[in-house]
This record gives structure tokens, C-alpha cells and sequence, in this order.
């Protein structure tokens, strides 16, 4: 049974449309990182899947199951941990706990015991007490004691110091073997050192969605070294998928977005006059991101003007 | 269940000390109603506290918005407003219960007797009053909109009530008091039905601007029927509850022009107005009944146009004997008609809303115990209701005597029943406000208050016979008065 499943889910507020016919899946085991800029859709996709809003058109299906007609006995088996939630504050750490595990038939007192122990927890605090960390692990802890089988995190790391990241990664890789995870994340440099799959949102729209591997494959940071210095970037044959030029008399760099180890370097000598050297290395999920979102951001502008 | 009474014991963790505050208002409410004569202030103020207390259960587990934790928890919907449900039960109704209780059985009722119109208090309490709270809570973002809405809602009634009173006050006391419990539940009853849909509707499916949507629609339509029934409407339908209507199938009315033919200068807010007096009859009375007027409508038209009234015609019994009761009628007309067209004959046409009494219970009652049972679950007693009342006429040169006076204070559990009631002495007979009486089929109100309380004028004796007098049918009959001339009448200041 796939665990999410998109199909041109729009969700619009009147005149905007914060998702825009998204097409997702994310399939059983994966850890899928959910990336995008400020206002992409991330959270409003999520928060459709999760029946929190509702849908303007399209699908959204959770283990096959329309996300509208999600039963409580569904979240039984999924996690949902994001920042914009609003835990009962009033509550203890221990009395969140206490209070949850009837809910949850599966829940394992044992496990949950370690999450606390994990996270530095105390038991006797209340929630309102607690820095913005700690009702992250809070929370966090409160949805992997049953072991769901999909955990969904929206922007779980965002503004929480580099300590607290690495426990909440942690506890949340201590239950990857088991479930599938959705997390949704500025924060890159975490996401590459666990997902599996990166999606990639802007403007409501799924821009690609791969595997990882296949990704950091896909994106290289592309050198040429020339003999006679040209700046062909506003030339009609200068490829889409060629990102963030730079143009130096002498070396011309820019990241392709669909490398191929024989066309493109075909692709550069057919463009380029007097090519010395071609050179071409893999590029972190930061640049990737960054190199996508301003190539995205100056599309708008071009649009605009 | 059980994931209802779960959520339950988390939200009463939660309100833990409001509710301990609620309960020691409770309590402060019995004390006031037991020891303070004219407490005005325990009811709304117990009343507020299980607005807030009920709003805050609710908001616990909101349901508009998108950040509540437990949209994405195994909560069932059914167990969630299950419990929030039996959260105004246990936290609410029964402390309110306990109290009115505890009040009751202090006041001199038996507890067997209570229990039932205390349960049916309780049930239109929670029906009427809690639901439509549950409402706009589940409707509402937090307990700072809740209030916001709920004074405003407040302030819309009344100012609402004033500008109809103001402008249509032809509307704002167009029902008689007897049948009013038609008119409130015309109000309640949508009211109460879009309630339970949008909350149903918002705990299944939250499905917010839909049920706001609605409540707004309900309450349009609620206020509409509130001002727009008629009071032809309202009396009709009481007679449909009638016991025996088969009472008044040999009764008749004629009108006929008062023996003296004055009419009245009277001055009214809206300036002077000529009252015309004028006789109905009423005639094969069966015996040993009452009879009383409920309302009156009059139409009257001048060379075969209609003329407005001015105000609700008055009606008032002047006696009944044998099979014949008299009631003397005002009708308030433009002094300009006088003037204008006095001399054009008039044609009065009218329909007289009655209801006959009957099947009386007496008992005679020791007033010195304080609490006497009498007649329909009363408890009466005697209290000195002041000491300058009653002045006997002095001899010659001699100064005024003052006499002090008792007056008896009956007591009805949750509302004063739907009969006449009397005490009589010898043969002087007092009353009990009966004209306030209401036709309801039921004997509870929509009130905290666990008994009404009603005094009699002075009576002499300690022991007197308390008579009860049901209404046994409710009927109504048409006259027409014709060739009525104005100028016939002496106008007097």
C-alpha cells in the first residue's frame, strides 16, 4: 500500500492557489524530503494530506485511503509532528504521555520511556515550560512511542540549535526500518544526510521529485575552461537546464540540471569555442535548493516584467 | 465510550479550578436563594460562569482552525463530542441540579415531588441553554471570540427587543402572556434545531463557514417567528390543548354599547387618545366555571373603510352570575374621529379569545406552618408583609388607625402552575397575580431559580382554603357592533 499518494491535489484560498495540481508519492520505507521555499505549499499540501484543511480538486490518498475520509483509527498507525501545531500546553511531558497512550493500540511504554531518555525530557514539566526544542522532542516523542507506520514532520528543524536537530534526526532514524517518513525542511544540510527521496516545491507546484542518488547524480556544478573568452549565456542556444552562470574571461561555470556524462560535455564543445577542459562535480542539496529557487524567483520577475 | 470518558477526565483536569469555582458559585446560589428576598444577581452570574466553564471544555479540543494538535490524533469524533456532552452533565447541570435540589427540599418540597420537574428543568436547561452555548463554542476559535460573539449576540437581542418595541410595538406586545410559552418555543425550537445540525455537522465534518452559515440562518429565522407570530396564531394553537372543548360548544357573545355613553380623554406617549367603552356579554356559561378573557381583536370600519386603532384594546371581566360573565372592553380611538366623522355611523367587528376554568381543588390550609402543602404542589405560608396596611376608617375627631397586615407567600416548584389560584377567608377571596399565569402544558421554565414565589393581597385568618382552578378550554367566539356613532358619546377628560 503506497502511504501517500498526490494527484493534482490543488488547494486554494480564494484567488490563491497555495498547491497547485501536486502530483506525489511517496513510496513504503522511503525517508522523502519535502523541500521548497517560504510559501512553496509545503505545509498546506501536508496539512491537506492530513485532512487538517480541506481540497480544492484533485487526490490525496494515505495507504489508499482518500484523505478526506480518514478515520481516527487511521492516525492509530500515522505520526504528525510540525512546528505550527499547538500541543495543550497545560499538560506535564509525563501527562502528554500518560494521556496519548490510550489512544494508540499499539503503543510500547518501553520505547517510550527510551524517546524520553533519549530527549532529555522531564517528566514533571509542563509543556508551556518547555524551550521551543524540547516541545519539538515533546512531540515528537509523543508520536514515535506507538510506532506509526507514516510519520509526517513539517518543518520539524527550523530555528532549533544544531544539538537538538541531531536528537529529534536520531529519534526519528530510530524508526525509519519501520515506517515511512514525509519531513518537509529548510534545513538541507540535515535532509541530505537521511532522505532517501527529494521532492522539490515552488509556487505550489512539484518541480521534481527523485531519488536521492539519482538527484545528486543529475545536478553537477559544470566548469569550462576556454581559449577565447565568450559570454554565451544570453545566446538563444544556451540551454534551460544550464543554472547560474558565471562568465570569467577564461573559465565559464554553471550547474546543469540534467548532467550526462557524454552530452553534456558534447553539448559545451558545440557552444564553445576552444574548449581546453571540461571538468564537472557533484554539488551539496544546498546548492541544489538555492540554485533552484533563485532560477524560480528570477522566472517570476521575467514574468512579471 | 470509554475514549469519551477519557477525553472527559483530560478536560476536567483541565478546568479543574473553574470548575471547583462553578461549584462553590453553585453553591453560593442556593445560600442566596434560600436567605436573599430579591436576589437579582445569583442567576445571570451562575449563568455566565457556565457559559465560560462550557466554552472552555469545548475549546479544549477546538474545532475551527488548523493547529490543534488533535486533528492528527485517533480521536473519535463521536467520543469527542460525547464528551463534551457529558463534561456540562457532570460539571454543569449537576452542580446546578444539587443546588436548585438542595434550595427545593430547604423551600418545604418533598423530595419525590421535586425530582421530576427538577429532571425536566435540567433537560430544558441543557437543551436550551447549554446546546446552543456547546454551539457557539464549537463554532468559535477560542473563549476571546467566543465572548465577543456571545456579547454581541447579547447586544443585538436587546437592542434588537428595544427598536422593535420602539417601532412596531404592536409586534413587541402582540402575544397575551398566557399563550407566550408559544411564542418562546416558535423561538427556541429552530433555534435548538440548527443547534444540534451544526453541531453534529461540526463534529463530523468541520465544516466551519457551513455551520456558521447556518447558525446565522437559524437565528434570522428564529428572531422572524419571535416578532412576526400572530397572536391569532398563538391562541389558536392553545386551543388545540383545550381538556374539554366540548364546554364551550353553548357559548355566546353579543357586544352592545355601555349603558352610559362616555368616552374617555386619555393621554398616552403618543398624545391624546379618546377611549370608547363598550360591553361584551357572554352568555350559557356552563356552571361552576370561570370564565376569562385571553385577548381581544377589534376591526372597525367607517362607510366601508377600515380604521386603525391606536393601541390593543383593554378588556376586563366586571362580574360573572349564573351562566353570564360581563367584560367591559376600551377601545382606544383618534380624538379626530370625533371630530371628523362622529355623526357616520360605525361597524365594529371582533373576535374575544376565552378560556373557561373549572375542576377546582381546595384544601384548607393552616398558614402557620412554613411550609402548609396545598392544592397543585403549592407550599403557602404567612408573612407580614408590613405593618402600616391597612387603616380602619377612624370615628369623629378620632386619629387614623394602622393596622399591620399578613399576606400569604405561596411558592411553586420551578413555576407557578397554569390554574387560578385563590385563598379564600370567609368570603373574602385574594388572588394570586392570576392574570401572569401561562397555559404552558409543561410546569417547568427556562430558569435557574428552583420555585416562583407569589403573594396574595392581605387576608385576615391564619387558616384559609387554597383553591386551585385548571383551564379546561380555550375558544374563541366573533361579534360585530353595528351603527355605533361617535358623537353618541359625552367625551370627558
Amino acid at each position: 500500500m503506497i502511504p501517500i499518494r498526490c494527484h493534482k491535489l490543488s488547494v486554494a484560498f480564494g484567488t490563491l492557489r497555495a498547491v497547485d495540481e501536486l502530483d506525489l508519492v511517496v513510496e513504503p520505507g522511503a525517508i522523502y524530503g519535502l523541500l521548497g521555499p517560504n510559501g512553496a505549499g509545503k505545509t498546506t499540501a501536508i496539512k491537506s494530506m492530513m485532512n487538517i484543511i480541506g481540497r480544492t480538486s484533485g487526490s490525496a490518498e494515505i495507504f489508499g485511503r482518500d484523505s478526506r475520509q480518514l478515520r481516527h483509527d487511521d492516525f492509530t498507525r500515522i505520526g504528525y509532528v510540525s512546528e505550527n501545531q499547538d500541543l495543550p500546553t497545560w499538560m506535564t511531558v509525563g501527562y502528554l504521555m500518560r494521556y496519548l497512550e490510550p489512544f494508540y493500540p499499539t503503543w510500547d511504554n518501553e520505547r517510550a520511556t527510551q524517546l524520553l531518555r533519549l530527549f532529555d525530557l522531564p517528566l514533571d514539566r509542563s509543556l508551556r515550560h518547555l524551550s521551543r526544542g524540547m516541545l519539538m522532542k515533546a512531540a515528537l516523542a509523543s508520536s514515535l512511542a506507538y510506532r506509526p507506520r507514516l510519520l509526517v514532520l513539517d518543518e520539524p528543524f527550523s530555528g532549533l540549535d544544531p544539538l537538538v536537530r541531531e536528537e529529534l534526526i536520531e529519534g526519528m532514524l530510530e524508526t525509519a526500518e519501520e515506517s515511512t517518513i514525509l519531513v518537509s525542511s529548510h534545513d538541507l544540510g540535515e535532509i541530505e544526510t537521511f532522505a532517501s527521496h527529494i521532492g522539490y516545491m515552488d509556487r505550489g507546484r512539484l518541480v521534481f521529485s527523485e531519488e536521492m542518488s539519482v538527484l545528486t547524480t543529475r545536478f553537477r556544478e559544470v566548469e569550462v575552461t576556454i581559449a577565447e573568452p565568450a559570454d554565451l549565456t544570453r545566446d538563444p542556444r544556451w540551454p534551460d537546464r544550464w543554472l547560474r552562470p558565471e562568465v570569467s574571461p577564461a573559465v565559464v561555470r554553471f550547474i546543469d540540471t540534467a548532467y550526462d556524462p557524454e552530452l553534456t560535455p558534447a553539448h559545451v564543445r558545440q557552444l564553445f569555442r576552444g574548449v581546453r577542459d571540461i571538468s564537472a562535480r557533484p554539488i551539496p542539496l544546498r546548492t541544489i535548493f538555492v540554485t533552484m529557487a533563485r532560477n524560480s524567483r528570477e522566472f517570476s520577475k521575467g514574468v512579471a516584467a | 465510550m470509554k475514549q469519551a470518558l477519557h477525553i472527559l477526565r483530560k478536560d476536567f483536569d483541565y478546568v479543574r479550578i473553574e470548575v471547583a469555582i462553578f461549584v462553590l458559585l453553585a453553591a453560593a446560589f442556593a445560600w442566596m436563594k434560600l436567605h436573599v428576598q430579591n436576589d437579582e444577581w445569583s442567576d445571570p452570574v451562575l449563568a455566565l460562569a457556565a457559559a465560560y466553564l462550557i466554552a472552555r471544555s469545548v475549546h479544549a479540543d477546538g474545532i475551527p482552525g488548523d493547529r490543534q494538535f488533535w486533528l492528527t490524533r485517533p480521536y473519535s469524533r463521536k467520543s469527542l463530542l460525547f464528551a463534551k456532552l457529558l463534561f456540562v452533565a457532570v460539571c454543569v447541570s449537576l452542580p446546578v441540579a444539587l443546588a436548585e435540589l438542595t434550595v427545593a427540599l430547604r423551600a418545604g418540597f418533598d423530595l419525590k415531588e421535586t425530582i421530576g420537574p427538577l429532571l425536566l428543568s435540567q433537560a430544558l436547561l441543557f437543551v436550551f441553554g447549554a446546546l446552543p452555548i456547546l454551539g457557539l463554542a464549537a463554532l468559535t476559535t477560542g473563549i476571546i471570540p467566543f465572548i465577543v460573539i456571545a456579547l454581541a449576540l447579547t447586544l443585538l437581542w436587546m437592542g434588537g427587543s428595544s427598536a422593535v418595541e420602539f417601532w412596531f410595538p404592536a409586534y413587541a406586545y402582540s402575544i397575551p402572556g398566557p399563550v407566550e410559552w408559544i411564542r418562546s418555543t416558535m423561538f427556541s425550537v429552530p433555534i435548538v434545531v440548527v443547534t444540534i445540525i451544526a453541531i453534529v455537522w461540526q463534529y463530523r465534518s468541520r465544516a466551519t463557514n457551513s455551520s456558521r452559515i447556518l447558525a446565522i440562518a437559524g437565528l434570522n429565522v428564529a428572531a422572524l417567528l419571535f416578532l412576526f407570530i400572530p397572536a391569532s396564531f398563538a391562541l389558536q394553537t392553545q386551543s388545540w390543548f383545550s381538556k374539554k372543548p366540548d364546554l364551550a360548544s353553548g357559548i355566546t357573545i353579543t357586544a352592545r354599547h355601555q349603558d352610559r355613553y362616555t368616552a374617555a380623554l386619555v393621554k398616552f406617549a403618543e398624545g391624546e387618545m379618546m377611549e370608547v367603552p363598550f360591553v361584551i356579554e357572554v352568555d350559557h356559561l356552563p356552571p361552576n366555571v370561570e370564565v376569562r378573557a385571553d385577548d381581544l381583536v377589534i376591526s372597525g370600519s367607517l362607510n366601508g373603510l377600515e380604521f386603525n386603532q391606536l393601541r390593543q384594546p383593554g378588556i376586563e371581566r366586571r362580574s360573572q352570575q349564573d351562566d353570564r360573565a360581563t367584560f367591559e372592553v376600551t377601545m382606544i380611538v383618534s380624538p379626530r374621529l370625533f371630530q371628523s366623522d362622529g355623526y357616520v355611523p360605525l361597524k365594529l367587528k371582533g373576535s374575544l379569545y376565552l378560556t373557561l376554568f373549572g375542576d377546582d381543588e381546595n384544601s384548607l390550609v393552616s398558614l402557620r406552618a412554613r411550609a402548609a402543602p396545598a392544592p397543585s404542589g403549592l407550599r403557602c405560608t404567612m408573612t407580614q408583609m408590613t405593618d402600616r396596611a391597612r387603616s380602619v376608617p377612624p370615628p369623629p375627631g378620632a386619629e387614623q388607625e394602622w393596622h399591620p397586615a399578613d399576606s400569604i407567600v405561596c411558592r411553586s416548584l420551578f413555576q407557578w402552575p397554569g390554574k387560578l389560584v385563590y385563598a379564600q377567608s370567609g368570603e373574602h377571596l385574594a388572588d394570586f397575580s392570576n392574570t401572569r399565569i401561562s397555559y404552558a402544558p409543561f410546569n417547568v421554565g427556562f430558569s435557574l431559580t428552583p420555585f416562583e414565589t407569589r403573594w396574595s393581597v392581605p387576608v385576615d385568618s391564619d387558616t384559609v382554603t387554597l383553591i386551585t382552578r385548571k383551564p379546561l378550554v380555550h375558544f374563541r367566539r366573533d361579534f360585530e357592533l353595528k351603527n355605533v356613532t361617535l358623537a353618541d358619546f359625552e367625551a370627558r377628560r
